[in-house]
């Protein structure tokens, strides 16, 4: 193999995403488990996929659904051939976890005596990735990365790296996680939520302890330079890194090394922080989390426009690992449309008016790793 | 490079066992299992948790640091300056995670209310990568790759993506799951496990059997490993994935899936079928995996086919490791000029055209392929070549 | 027999999670997989798993399945002998 530290273009076709209502409600545990209620942002409905597996919908869990859903979107209007040059990458933070919780809580309350073998098969935790694949035919690769709050970041990565390494033309990259009760009573006994059922409005007040789970997908199709792709403007993306924080935690947090690593990532596609439009950050309501971004954003005062924007999309989804699928699909329908959408909070900057050319999202998952990239037309 | 599994703790060991046709097969007794507690599988045997040098952590985090830590003393790492450690990568792969501690988790739940978190701290996928991490204090590039049992492959194929893309010098690559009632349950419900133990391409082979371990490999840049005088054991010289994009579980019947991956492989090493002088296949022992798996070496080779096994069931299907477990077999098997056996074989099928290595076969051995074929139709493919002798110059 | 016929598919559609108003396109003679409901082999294992529970009767190797999936009459046939038979095992 050559060492390829390819810099070619790689261009976004499409975006998808699932999401529900935008206000938590109360998620009910099943009857007859000890877990208690809690607020939750829910997809109101599980995505009706019959015009695009009528075949699978029935066994498909919500996870798989969601991702194929947001799937859908992303390639509806790109002719994809050939299939074998398109690969698939996943990143999701729990895996399918509602199936596994499903099949185990089954196999211990019966005491195995009566196994769900669909059950089983769905809580392989690449079967999103599959299922997309299966749904729309990609044989090319297909990747899963499950790594905490930079699993989606991950996998675009991979996406990226196969597309400039000539083993893709394109790419499916999504990001899906799904909550249940489950996930809802351990983060509460570990202290990430808060009991009010309210939407979230991260980095507007920062002495509010904890956040709230949620859900949903997100989806990009990228291509590489090389694929034959139809007339128009196409967003380039680029400069996407997700690396451990050397220091986890919100009171070392080097303000001025992630502005230099929110700058790294901007010149990856030829622009300064002045040029950047808008900064999507992935803070979710959190008091110590969203300290950690405010401090990243008065750093980057100084070397921003006026008129820049600093938004956040938590309150749409709620916090869950993948969740910077969402603001990736955000950012690049920002860039694509020149405009903000609906979904977005903006907490520095004018609420309207304005084009958005560039967009640059970053993150802090966890307060143990940092991630970031660039969409730019 | 470093192992655990049922043939034991070290690499050294486990090819002993592997040359002496060592069977490992037998019920499981970490956990009991009302259903499928009779199966044989290939558990490995010792506290796992005092062995791995982790304060705490799953049964997987150990296997993991285990191995890792193994790995991380035969590559010399130790002789890297402080600053060059920390930013070491790490790439594993893990279908079962915490899955262990999980269930006992919901057995406290389902059977007593009670919701007891510490059993989830380490359940989460990246909880083998971090473990291995805090252990090294490698703060530098790191993913958990989980594409079923393709997952150590596929990990060890993304770290090479992350040393050629720049983003680590070094990375620690590799595998590990534990063996969990979960899996035992899951594959036994799918009727793919073997009462008797598996037999890869066997004509009376019935199914599969579960192991747990670890494999792990340290993966260095060619341009690092000779600026610091590393011995190097082995190159991969190519990394291959595709998707059968036919079914969540079943391989597509005509192997094309795995026959891409292995061309996708050869091309990206710049190598062809004949350089080829022995595969390590996923071989499982299920009818439909091995039918598959056949069909698609056949295609590739033709009538020059190179030495053939599959090693399941030395080792039993050790999911997340099964990838890089197979690589280190490939690597030894170089080494040794031996092409291991395809423990379990009594008569090949012969519906499947393909006459597997019976027992051990001496051959000068440059350049093998080891396949994963995993659920979800995720195939991968690695082509391994034989290494070099250490540098004695002393750079 | 007609009992055994409607409880099957009744059982066949609560354990496939097929839609209800499937029931009436299910002809007792015709192959279950394949074509028609569209049923694969992860669906022969659930309908494994729901012998099992309805019936007691456990089939442990995909061999056996095959024959006795192979049409609502087909299942039927096979609970009858099974039932008929001191064996629970396959």
């Amino acid at each position: 193999m050559g060492a390829e530290r390819g810099s070619a273009s790689v261009r976004v076709l499409g975006t998808g995403l699932v999401l529900g209502d935008t206000q938590p409600v109360m998620l009910e545990p099943p009857a007859d488990i000890a877990l208690k209620r809690g607020p939750a942002y829910v997809c109101a409905t599980a995505p009706d996929l019959r015009a695009v597996t009528p075949g699978l919908v029935r066994r498909l869990g919500r996870s798989q659904r969601m991702m194929v859903a947001a799937a859908a979107q992303a390639i509806a209007a790109t002719a994809l051939e050939p299939k074998d040059m398109v690969s698939v990458a996943i990143g999701t933070g729990l895996g399918m976890v509602a199936d596994t919780v499903d099949f185990l809580e089954n196999m211990i309350r019966l005491d195995e005596r009566e196994p769900r073998p669909a059950k089983f098969i769905n809580s392989v935790h690449n079967s999103a990735a599959a299922n997309v694949a299966i749904a729309f035919g990609f044989t090319g690769e297909n990747r899963t990365i499950i790594h905490e709050g930079i699993s989606f970041e991950l996998a675009l990565w991979q996406a990226i790296r196969s597309l400039q390494s000539g083993r893709s033309l394109f790419a499916l990259v999504g990001g899906v996680d799904e909550v249940s009760p489950y996930i809802v009573n351990v983060g509460r006994e570990k202290g990430f939520w808060r009991d009010a059922c309210e939407k979230l409005k991260p980095m507007t007040r920062p002495r509010t302890r904890g956040t709230l789970p949620g859900e949903g997908a997100g989806a990009l199709l990228v291509c590489s330079d090389r694929a034959r792709i139809p007339a128009g403007s196409w967003p380039i993306i680029s400069g996407v890194r997700a690396r451990p924080l050397g220091v986890p935690g919100a009171r070392r947090l080097d303000a001025s090394a992630e502005v230099e690593f929110i700058g790294a990532s901007a010149a990856s596609a030829g622009r300064k922080l002045e040029d950047v439009d808008l900064f999507l950050f992935g803070a979710n309501g959190d008091g110590a989390a969203d300290r950690a971004y405010i401090k990243v954003a008065r750093a980057l005062e100084p070397y921003i426009r006026r008129d820049a924007r600093i938004g956040t999309f938590k309150g749409a989804c709620g916090e869950f690992h993948a969740a910077g699928a969402i603001g990736a699909a955000l950012a690049a329908q920002a860039v694509r449309d020149g405009a903000l959408p609906a979904q977005i909070d903006v907490v520095r900057g004018p609420q309207k008016g304005g084009r958005i050319s560039t967009a640059v999202v970053y993150s802090l998952p966890q307060l143990a790793y940092h991630s970031v990239c660039t969409v730019a037309l | 490079m470093g192992i655990v599994c049922a043939q034991g703790w070290s690499v050294e060991e486990v090819w002993k066992g592997v040359l002496a046709e060592r069977e490992c097969l037998a019920p499981v007794s970490i956990f009991t299992s009302p259903r499928c507690g009779h199966m044989p599988v290939a558990e490995v045997k010792g506290d796992t948790a005092e062995k791995s040098g982790l304060a705490d952590g799953s049964r997987t985090d150990h296997l993991a640091a285990y191995a890792a830590g193994r790995a991380y003393d035969d590559a010399g790492l130790d002789s890297l300056t402080a600053s060059k450690r920390s930013e070491v990568g790490i790439v594993l792969g893990t279908c079962t995670s915490g899955m262990i501690e999980a269930e006992r988790f919901m057995q406290k739940v389902v059977r007593e209310g009670l919701v007891d978190i510490g059993l989830l701290r380490h359940h989460e996928c990246a909880s083998p990568s971090n473990s291995v991490a805090r252990a090294f204090g490698a703060s530098g590039f790191r993913a958990t790759v989980s594409d079923a049992c393709a997952s150590g492959a596929s990990a060890i194929a993304t770290a090479c993506d992350a040393i050629l893309s720049g983003e680590a010098d070094v990375v620690i690559a590799g595998g590990a799951d534990s063996l969990t009632r979960l899996t035992l349950n899951g594959f036994c419900s799918l009727l793919n496990v073997s009462p008797g133990g598996c037999r890869p391409f066997d004509a009376e082979r019935d199914g599969m059997t579960l192991g747990e371990g670890a494999g792990v490999v340290i993966l260095e840049s060619e341009s690092h490993a000779r600026s610091r005088g590393a011995r190097i054991r082995a190159f991969v010289a190519g990394c291959g994935s595709t998707c059968d994009a036919f079914h969540t579980t079943a391989p597509k019947p005509d192997g094309s899936g795995a026959l891409g991956a292995m061309r996708r492989a050869l091309a990206s090493a710049g190598m062809s079928p004949g350089d080829i002088d022995y595969v390590n296949a996923h071989g499982t022992g299920t009818v439909e995996n091995d039918a598959a798996e056949a069909l698609a070496l056949r295609a590739l080779f033709g009538d020059r086919m190179p030495h053939v096994s599959s090693t399941k069931r030395f080792f039993g299907h050790t999911l997340a490791a099964a990838g890089a477990i197979e690589a280190i077999v490939c690597v030894l098997a170089m080494e040794s000029g031996i092409a291991p056996s395809n423990l379990g074989l009594r008569r090949p099928d012969p519906k499947l055209g393909l006459v597997p290595v019976a027992h051990g076969a001496k051959a000068t051995l440059k350049a093998a392929i080891s396949n994963s074929l995993g659920f979800g139709g995720a195939n991968a493919s690695l082509v391994l070549t034989v290494g070099e002798e250490a540098a004695t110059d002393g750079r | 027999m007609d009992e055994l016929i409607e409880t099957l598919k009744t059982r066949i559609i609560e354990s496939l999670n097929l839609d209800p108003s499937v029931r009436g396109r299910i002809d007792p003679a015709a192959p279950l997989f394949g074509a028609g409901l569209g049923l694969d082999s992860i669906d022969a294992l659930e309908l494994v798993v729901m012998l099992e529970k309805h019936f007691q009767i456990r089939i442990t190797n995909i061999e056996a399945g095959r024959e006795a999936f192979a049409s609502v009459n087909a299942l039927a046939e096979f609970i009858r002998k099974k039932r008929g038979s001191d064996c629970a095992n396959m």
